[in-house]
């Protein structure tokens, strides 16, 4: 999965959304006004590390499985240490892909959740540089 | 979906932001020693002088231009699997759009909430879900149904 372009976090003075606390599909009442769990600032609600965090709009279908889509926005944190299982954004080259981290006893894997791709092998001599960790995943309908 | 109208170009504050990223500490420690992270500070650095980090996005406006309207729920279940909608979740909703047939909407049902597409065949209204476990709900005049908003943005955590 390719990054199509990069966003820095604007923090604007904001509007507070409101949060309901019911679930949908859970069998819970219509929300009303005593429902709201809470109202919130989006970007503080998103953002946990404003100083540290930054937008990647992705393109591809590679990581369809894990539920990241053609077109979808990616909250990248460069804070966080990417652990086994997450997606980072990594620089390969001259261009920013998005991929799976793997740390297993085997080494460290960056991977495509197809299958047809090869999990790309971290080993000396091979250049590329993790940027970040993405925490969130924004998908527009 | 134009990402590109909505973006100011800013490009400076960023780039000071990430030029000092480095962790501070209360005091110097002498008793062992510390690696600190040079390289990844100059990483940072090089990505955000890329030419391609020329705009900002504040997600108040992406998520929610038209904040009045907009209210945020939390997903439960799994009835929206197959439309990318899973437990956890958070749907950013508006309740001003007008619900059109093949939209994502959330409906309240004789009281109880459900996010589910929302189907006209043969000028019948029906809830559908994106799961085959679950039956197509037609809407008849001995529901209590109210469309509450029609689901714009999906978050989920990674």
């Amino acid at each position: 999965m390719k990054v199509i372009n990069i966003f820095g976090l604007s923090e604007q003075a904001s509007p507070q959304i409101p949060l309901f606390a019911m679930s949908v599909a859970a069998g819970s009442p219509v929300p009303a006004e005593n429902d709201i769990e809470s109202t919130i600032d989006l970007n503080e609600f998103l953002v946990k590390h404003p100083a540290s965090t930054f937008f990647a709009h992705v393109m591809g279908d590679n990581l369809n499985d894990t539920g990241i889509l053609d077109g979808d926005i990616l909250i990248i944190d460069t804070s966080i240490e990417p652990r086994n299982g997450k997606i980072v954004l990594v620089k390969l080259g001259d261009a920013l892909s998005v991929k799976i981290f793997r740390d297993n006893e085997n080494g460290i894997y960056l991977q495509t959740d197809n299958e047809s791709f090869i999990p790309l092998k971290i080993s000396d001599g091979f250049e590329f540089e993790i940027i970040g960790t993405a925490i969130k995943v924004i998908h527009s309908i | 979906m134009d990402l590109n109208s909505k973006l100011l170009v800013l490009p400076l504050r960023l780039f000071i932001q990430y030029k000092m990223k480095t962790k501070k500490l209360p005091y110097v420690k002498t008793s062992y020693n510390f690696v600190a992270p040079i390289v990844e500070a100059k990483v940072r650095r090089r990505i955000l002088q890329n030419s391609r980090v020329n705009k900002l996005l504040d997600l108040n406006a992406f998520l929610a231009d038209d904040a009045e309207n907009i209210f945020l729920v939390r997903v439960s279940g799994d009835s929206m699997v197959d439309a990318n909608i899973y437990e956890g979740d958070i749907l950013v909703v508006n309740k001003s759009e007008k619900p059109a047939n093949g939209k994502i909407i959330i409906a309240s049902l004789n009281g109880e909430l459900a996010v589910k597409y929302y189907r006209i065949i043969n000028k019948g209204a029906y809830l559908v879900s994106a799961n085959k476990k679950y039956l197509p709900i037609k809407i008849s005049e001995f529901f209590q149904f109210e469309i509450q908003g029609v689901v714009k943005h999906i978050i989920r955590n990674l």
